[in-house]
This record gives C-alpha cells, structure tokens and sequence, in this order.
C-alpha cells in the first residue's frame, strides 16, 4: 500500500447514536438497463420480493414495496439518469409465501448457496457474488471499515449484526474451504470491537484486525494491499449480512442503510431505507435543511460528487448524503506539484489524465477505485476524480 | 473537500527556511568580517535592494499594463508558484551587489510589461541573464575576491559553518541543509529533486578525488559556486520541474551530472544552465514514468 492520509474530521458533526428507519415510501424506483425484460404490466399489483424485472445478463430485481406499477419514468442515479419503473406503495408489505428458509445457516452446502445467490441476483460491485464465490480463493477479508470519513453505515451495520456477521463468515469460510477469514474493523471504534471481542472466541478460525483509521483503507483494493493479502476475497460487512439475511430468510435484499450527515443538516444520522426510494422523499420526511447555502454530497466528501437535486434513487451504489456549508472553491492553474501523483493509492496519475483526455484510455482499465484522493489534496483545487472517471467512462 | 493553504504553506516554509541565511549573513558581514576583513557593511541593503527592485519593476509594469486598460496583468506566469518576493529574496542571496538591483528591475518590468508566459525556472533565467550582462561588461562580480587579510586563519568548522569567503549562497552549506530539512517538511516541496542532486553532485566531486588521493578541491567544489543553494532552493521550483516520483529524482540527477561537467567552464552559472537544460526535457523524462 503507498499511500493512506489521515483527514482530519470536523469533530462536531457527529452522528446520532439511534439507527433511524423510513421504510414506507410513496414510491419506488428500479433502474432498467438496456435488455432489461419486464416482468409486472402498468397497473398490475405487486407483492413485496417479486421479481419485478430481468436484466440482460441475468440479473433479477425483486420490488422493495408491494403495491400498484404505475409506469416507466427517467430519474436520476449516482451514474446518471435512467429509465426506471414506477411503483406505487400500498403500504400493505404483502408477501407472498416462499419456500421457508434452513433452521440454521450451517445446514446449507456449498451449491445451495451459490443457488441462493443466484435466485436471488445478489451482487457485489456489480459483479455476481456467484461468480466471485465460485473463484479459489485463500482466505476471506471481511471489510468493516467506512469508506467516507464522515458516514457510520458501517458501524450501524456491525453493531446491529455483531453475531450475524461472525456466524455468516464461519459458515462461509466452511462451505468455502476458506484457509484464513480475517474481519478488518477501524481501531477507532472501541464499542464495536468490544463487542466483536466478546463473541469471537466462539470462532476460532476468524481473525480479527485492527487497524487505523486512515484514507482510504475503506476500499476494498486499498484494504488488501494494506494488510497484504494477494490471494484473497475481500468483500464488504454489510454485504456478509445480506448474505445471512438470504440464508437466513430466504428472501431478497429490499433495504440498506445509509448516512445523512453533514454541518448544515438536522438531525444527522444513519436510516434504514428501502432500495428505490427517493432521497428527497427520505429527507421531507426525516430531515431538516435548505437548500440554501450549502454544499450537496452524494457518497460523501472526500470520494462522493456535488450534486443540486436530491431527486436520486437510493440503489446499491447511494452510501449517503453529507450537507456542508457553503465553501468557496476556486480551481486555479495546476501547480505541476505531482501530490496526486504521489498520494495515489493505486499509482495512478490524475495529473496526466487531466492533461492527456482521449489519449489513455488503455494504461487506465480498472485503475482508478475512484476514492478522490487526488481531488482532496490537490492545493490547486482541481477537479481531478471527475476526469479519472471520465476516462474510465470512456473505456467501458 | 480540499486540503488547504498548501502552498501558502509553502511559501511560508520558504521565508522560514531562508531566514537563517538571511541572519547569518547580517552576523557575517556586521560582526565577523567587518573586524577581520576589508568588507563594506553597505552590502548589507542588497536583499531590501533587490526585493525593493523586483517589486518595483513588477509594480510598474503593471501600472503600465492597467493605463493600457490590458486585462490580464499578472506576476504569475514569470515566479514560478513561490511569489515575487520569495524568488527575490532567494535571488539576493546569489547576485552581485554592483549591477544586479538595476538588472533585477529591468528584467521584471520588461517579463510583466510583456506577459512573457516563461516556461522556464525564473530565478535561473534572471541569474543567467544578469551573469551575461556583468560579463559581457567584464565585471567579474562573480568571482571570489580574498576579502581577508592575510592573518586570518579559518578552521574547517567555519568553512562549513559559511564564514569561509563568498557570498552566502555559496558558503553556508549546514544553513543551506538546515533550509532543505524545513523545505521537507512541506509535501509540495520537491525534496526528491533537492536529495538526488546533492548526492550525485558529491558522489561525482568526491570519488574521483579519493581516487586520485586529492583533496585540494573537493570544499570549493560541494560548497562553492552555489551549487549546494541552487539544488535546494531554485532547481525543485514547482511549475517546470519534474512532477512524477521517479522523474524528480532523474532530474536531480542529470541536474548534478551536468553541473559537474559545466563548472569546469562556467563555474557561477553551471547549476544555473544545468537546471535550465533540465528544464526543457522535464516533460520528456516525465513522460516516461508516467505509467506505471
């Protein structure tokens, strides 16, 4: 690992210690890629889990809400806007009655997981948890660290799910033939590992670490390099839990946590929201701020982007949303200082991205993990991620 | 969210890592040679001279360019990042007193006036230019006149120290290593550039010298002809340096390597020319460690 920076919070935006929850929205949204095959007709009623839709390679999506379609609209996601069907909530939760799921997880073999996943299109970055549970792998990092400096989606998700989370790794790790299972939690947090010390004894074969609190470890690229594992799945707490929730439920993924933080925002903290909600529906309801003089981050400050509108969907890719104060930034000439340069966690170099646009396209495939580093330090202001990013577009 | 204030960091480390230059030379001159040598304390009104100059000079040029109602009126493009009075507070402790203010104000005023967009380092295309004046003039302000007299006996310590004789830019090689250590402590402060010269630079001037078992030259070669001052000070300037990790420390080295060679002709403007030459193939040498 080259480079982790630590960033100096704002110590007063602290987040409250109740996890808040708003699963009732008037609407919800699913983006439809292209190829997408419908599987609900407008005005048809659906129950809460059905399969709503098929994408092109596979992909299942499962209705958050049960109640009416009402349509196909555009609106916006943290990649850009999307077509998206429309349903209306009847605020009823009807489900339909399923095959009921394994008295305990242990009781699952290796394929009725991997049909599990597949049943139920879970996925990671957008690749199929099937596909990366089917890859050998040596041992299995479990990442417990945020991302953003300012959001607790992480802490909420491991005290919630501390034995959870400890049972899903061992039962993985068994079904998988894992060699080495290591949970990677922030030392900064004595509650949650307290908390995860008192239980681990149970599990012998899963490893815990601590380590410092530190940008940007919380990526999962950052993350492996860091604690020096070559031959290792490094996958996220929150989605170790979605795993247990399928085991243990037999049913879809239809929430997640996110964080709404920030200097200028009342009350700030984490809520559990359905998938396809709205933010702003989520912040009428649950929030109070203006738009006025404040700056609007999408997935938080350092890697997150500005945004005007909070009319986007919360998907798998929405972490959050962090209110600032209004900040004047001035972007000014590039100094040729090469910080970027130097303080890329995966040796890249904006500077030269941001100089040479449409010419390196290949020297960038899968490079930038879009953590902002290069933006954060820039003493020139640029913005450089945007271009990282751009090129990245570009490629795919 | 943006990490701030760093290069006015900069520039503040800077000040800071001149200042014990700029006391040392006041003790040196006040203190120390006006009693042992034939020196004349009004040297001192150099560095206020040729801040007072360059400032004019930008001043006017400005002045200048507003009556002619021009828009962009700007220092910027000629200082290379570290402002208009960290570059004439570095360039007063090189230059000549004799010439150098009048020079100073003139080449300012001409660049601003201009709008000359210099991708070049500043401070080495004003000392380059002023060194061509004084000789072309046949000033010889350049060279090392014995100031002391005859009784004067220096330990070694004092010639590390700087109280040997020349300028302070090219004798007060522990002050010098002082400023590059504060100049480290800022993260733009291209200190791989500063690091790789000096020791290929001693490298070159002491091996040969151990081989030979001749020493005679190795102290005015490290610590004279402000080799020592222009790798830490001048040659890391931000804008037109080297900016990839591993091209800063090429730079620094190629810096060294023709330094070496160019002192043998052009002792006082070697550095100057190497960094200059450098200069020019900074993209090229950047470029090539551009991808990983």
């Amino acid at each position: 690992m080259r480079n982790t920076i630590s960033i100096k919070k704002d110590e007063n935006i602290k987040l409250n210690n109740n996890l808040k929850a708003y699963l009732n929205p008037k609407y919800a949204f699913f983006k439809m890629e292209k190829g997408t095959k419908l599987k609900v007709k407008d005005g048809s009623y659906v129950y809460k889990n059905d399969i709503i839709m098929v994408n092109s390679d596979g992909y299942t999506v499962h209705s958050s809400i049960s109640g009416i379609v009402l349509g196909i609209k555009d609106v916006d996601y943290e990649n850009g806007k999307k077509t998206s069907l429309v349903i209306e909530n009847d605020f009823k939760e009807n489900v339909r009655i399923r095959k009921s799921a394994k008295k305990t997880i242990y009781d699952y073999k290796r394929e009725d997981v991997l049909n599990l996943f597949e049943d139920f299109s879970l996925s990671y970055d957008g690749i199929k948890l099937v596909n990366l549970f089917n890859e050998e792998y040596e041992t299995l990092v479990v990442n417990g660290l945020d991302k953003e400096i300012y959001f607790g989606n992480m802490y909420f998700t491991l005290r919630e799910n501390t034995s959870s989370i400890l049972e899903a790794i061992d039962f993985l790790s068994i079904a998988f033939g894992y060699k080495k299972c290591v949970l990677a939690l922030s030392n900064g947090n004595s509650k949650i590992i307290s908390a995860f010390m008192d239980i681990i004894g149970t599990y012998p074969n899963i490893e815990l670490r601590l380590l410092q609190d530190e940008y940007p470890i919380g990526f999962n690229k950052c993350l492996q390099e860091y604690l020096g594992y070559t031959n290792a799945l490094v996958i996220e707490a929150n989605k170790i839990v979605d795993i247990y929730n399928v085991l243990k439920k037999n049913q879809p993924i239809t929430e997640k946590i996110i964080t709404v933080s920030g200097n200028a925002v009342e009350p700030r903290s984490c809520i559990n929201v359905k998938i396809g909600t709205l933010l702003s529906e989520v912040f009428i309801n649950n929030f109070d701020f203006s738009f006025k003089n404040v700056d609007v981050y999408l997935n938080g400050l350092v890697h997150g982007k500005l945004i005007d509108t909070l009319q986007y969907v919360i998907d798998e890719k929405v972490d959050g949303i962090l209110i600032m104060k209004k900040e004047e930034k001035i972007e000014s000439e590039c100094l040729n200082c090469g910080l970027c340069q130097r303080k890329c966690p995966v040796e890249l170099n904006p500077k030269y991205v941001r100089d040479h646009l449409g010419k390196v396209r290949h020297e960038y495939k899968d490079g930038c993990i879009g953590c902002g580093l290069c933006d954060y330090i820039c003493p020139a202001n640029r913005k450089l991620m945007q271009y990282m990013k751009e090129v990245q577009d570009n490629e795919k | 969210m943006r990490s701030k204030k760093i290069t006015s960091r900069l520039n503040l480390v800077y000040i800071i890592s001149l200042f014990p230059l700029l006391l040392f030379g006041i003790y040196k001159n006040i203190i120390f040679l006006s009693s042992k040598a034939d020196i004349n304390t009004i040297i001192l009104l150099k560095v206020p001279l040729i801040i007072f100059m360059s400032v004019s000079g930008a001043i006017l040029g400005i002045g200048i360019n507003s009556f002619k109602k021009n828009k962009k009126v700007t220092t910027k493009d000629f200082y290379n990042g570290r402002g208009l009075i960290i570059e004439s507070l570095i360039m007063s402790m090189m230059l000549p007193f004799k010439t150098s203010p009048l020079i100073v104000f003139l080449v300012t005023f001409i660049f601003v006036l201009l709008h000359l967009k210099l991708k070049l380092n500043s401070i080495a295309v004003m000392y380059l230019i002023i060194f061509v004046i004084n000789e072309l003039l046949h000033l010889n302000v350049f060279d090392i006149t014995t100031q002391f007299n005859n009784e004067v006996v220096l330990r070694w310590t004092d010639l590390i120290f700087g109280l040997g004789e020349g300028g302070i830019a090219s004798t007060s090689v522990i002050l010098i290593l002082l400023g590059l250590i504060l100049l480290c402590f800022n993260p733009i402060y291209k200190k791989e550039i500063a690091i790789s010269s000096i020791i290929t630079f001693s490298l070159l001037v002491i091996v040969p010298d151990m081989i030979s078992n001749n020493y005679s030259d190795i102290f005015k070669m490290l610590c004279g002809y402000n080799v020592l001052f222009s790798f830490v000070f001048i040659a890391p300037s931000l804008k037109y340096s080297a900016y990839t990790t591993k091209g800063k420390v090429l730079s620094g080295i190629l810096i060294a390597v023709l330094t070496y060679f160019l002192i043998l002709l052009v002792p006082y403007a070697a550095s100057m020319i190497s960094i200059l030459l450098i200069n020019l193939v900074t993209p090229i040498i950047d470029r090539i460690f551009v991808i990983k």
